[in-house]
């Protein structure tokens, strides 16, 4: 799925460095460290409550981190010079005055960005918002809230773009919507970082997935791995000859056959050879349900493991 | 775009946008324009319903617009002042305009500048409708000159550093609510409870403490004494000063 980026990129556009954050008692961001590169989706994952949101505030200075850091480029994102040119951020649809037009509340934004007021037609255009730019931002529904805010994350042109839950709101149409948004946005060798709370999103968007729990990370895999390490199904009338060729083979019915971690081309041809009538014969994808319980599997091992180590080391 | 180049060259440099976007953001609320409708509307029921019962070799346009803005044209402005922060955070649009301007001093300086700006605006020229009203009323209207223009001046002055006092109180206190009844106790009971002291317990001191607060400063700032105009400058840039140093320490 993931398609070679066309341009250089950029490595570590947003660089976590041990990001903590903590509210009175509460830790909302753990030791978070992390490096997100140009020309990819990254899909953060985790369930509500995961401090994926307190990351993105982080990262746009609205929350000041207890300990650790975050840049943009290099830099604090305060000290960015115009700095939706370099980051557009969606963090919370419904963060507008009610009361303000849409199409006021963009060009209020590009007017501190010395950003031409044509290009807020233009990012209205785009997401679908230009017939309901006049009216008054608190009559808007989620769905087109979600469509203002991601015109408002495309005003500057940015080189990132850091969405959290773009797609809470939206209608099917809408979903399929941004998610050619942004994997096109990635293949113009952008740096895309969206959050959701709901595996199956990421599916089909993200190229990479990190996953975040109780504050911590949890996982860091690449889609493509995550997908990999497929199976193949068959079915026939007389498959037992195949059963006995593939000690992963196992009955999922009567007349069908489950082969896991071999590829079809492989079953095919072993069925050929042995001259086995298919009647079907189908790869099997790992759900993604699996893969995240897979992954979450691997990191309570991993995580377990670096407290043991930050015990002895005494930091985290 | 190279490192350097998305490094913040010079800090005067981009407060410029950061003040046309705060203006934007203050025209196109309704609530501006009700602030402002409703500030008119009480300077001219005032002028017209204000009565002559006083000596009538004395001018009465001037003291009835100033006592329209002592009553209730400054309580309406400062609530401006007060809503121009309050109403950011009340919808969280707040996190947008630090996402556009991350520099806290520079967001609050921008607010200060059109709040103040915009405030002397419509004070001037409530106050100028007050003032015009009354002479016409009052058979006075010959007699308007530069004396009664730097008055409807120094009210205008008087409410846009109320409203800058306003900004202050709200970006500390965050709320609507909260901030408007600071506003309204530092302005009606403060000076009240300082003189009722003084007298009770014959503190001289106190008295002179109650000059200094903003209503009483702004009264003698009314009647032309000017330098009052630096006691409510201090307020006004002391709440702003407050506003931007308590968004530096606090989280959004």
């Amino acid at each position: 799925m993931p398609s070679a980026p066309p341009t250089p990129s950029f490595t570590g556009m947003i660089r976590l460095r041990h990001l903590t954050k903590r509210y009175g008692d509460k830790t909302a961001v753990d030791g978070l460290s992390l490096e997100l590169e140009a020309g990819a989706v990254t899909g953060f994952l985790g369930p509500n409550g995961a401090g994926k949101s307190t990351t993105m505030r982080l990262i746009l200075g609205l929350d000041a981190p207890t300990s650790g850091s975050a840049l943009v480029k290099g830099v604090p994102y305060a000290e960015l010079e115009r700095p939706l040119r370099t980051v557009g951020a969606l963090l919370d649809a419904k963060a507008v005055h009610p009361g303000r037009s849409g199409r006021d509340h963009l060009r209020a934004m590009a007017l501190s960005q010395r950003i031409p007021l044509r290009r807020v037609e233009e990012v209205l255009e785009t997401t679908g918002m230009a017939a309901a730019a006049r009216r008054r931002a608190g009559t808007y529904s989620l769905g087109m809230s979600q469509r203002l805010g991601i015109a408002g994350a495309l005003l500057g042109d940015p080189e990132i773009l850091m969405l959290d839950e773009p797609v809470n709101g939206l209608d099917p149409d809408g979903v399929r919507w941004i998610r050619t948004l942004l994997r096109s946005l990635a293949r113009q060798g952008r740096t895309v970082f969206v959050s959701s709370h709901l595996m199956s999103e990421m599916e089909q968007m993200a190229d990479r997935l990190v996953v975040l729990g109780r504050g911590r990370l949890v996982a860091d895999a690449a889609m493509a791995d995550l997908l990999a390490g497929t199976g193949t199904a068959v079915r026939g009338p007389a498959l037992q000859p195949l059963a006995d060729a593939f000690d992963s083979a196992e009955w999922s019915g009567p007349d069908e056959l489950s082969v896991a971690g071999v590829a079809p081309e492989e079953v095919g041809a072993r069925a050929h050879e042995l001259g086995v009538l298919l009647h079907g014969l189908a790869p099997v994808e790992p759900s993604l349900e699996e893969s995240y319980m897979k992954l979450t599997e691997q990191s309570v091992e991993y995580a377990a493991d670096r407290t043991g180590r930050a015990e002895e080391g005494g930091t985290t | 775009m190279s490192a350097a180049s998305t490094r913040r060259p010079l800090r005067g440099a981009t407060t410029g946008p950061a003040v046309l976007a705060e203006l934007h953001k203050l025209a196109t609320v309704r609530s501006t324009w009700w602030f402002t409708g409703g500030a008119a509307a009480a300077m001219l029921a005032i002028a017209l319903l204000a009565s002559d019962d006083g000596d009538p070799a004395t001018a009465l346009a001037v003291p009835i617009a100033t006592q329209a803005v002592s009553n209730f044209v400054q309580f309406i402005l400062g609530a401006l002042g007060i809503v121009g922060v309050t109403g950011e955070f009340a919808s969280r649009s707040i996190t947008v305009t630090f996402a556009c301007t991350p520099s806290r001093t520079r967001v609050m300086v921008a607010k200060a500048l059109v709040v103040g700006g915009a405030v002397f605006a419509a004070g001037f020229a409530v106050a100028a409708l007050g003032v015009g009203v009354a002479a016409v009323r009052f058979d006075e209207a010959a007699g308007i000159g530069a004396a009664e223009a730097a008055d409807v001046a120094a009210m205008g002055l008087y409410l846009a550093l109320l409203a800058m006092l306003g900004l202050g109180l709200g970006t500390l206190v965050r709320r609507t609510a909260g901030a408007l009844a600071i506003l309204v106790v530092l302005l009606v009971m403060v000076p009240e409870l300082l003189g009722f002291a003084a007298r009770k317990f014959g503190l001289a001191w106190l008295e002179t403490a109650a000059d200094y607060t903003p209503a009483p400063a702004g009264w003698q700032l009314m009647s032309g004494r000017w330098e009052y105009a630096l006691v409510l400058l201090a307020w006004g840039g002391g709440a702003v000063a407050a506003g931007a140093w308590a968004l530096k320490v606090r989280d959004v």
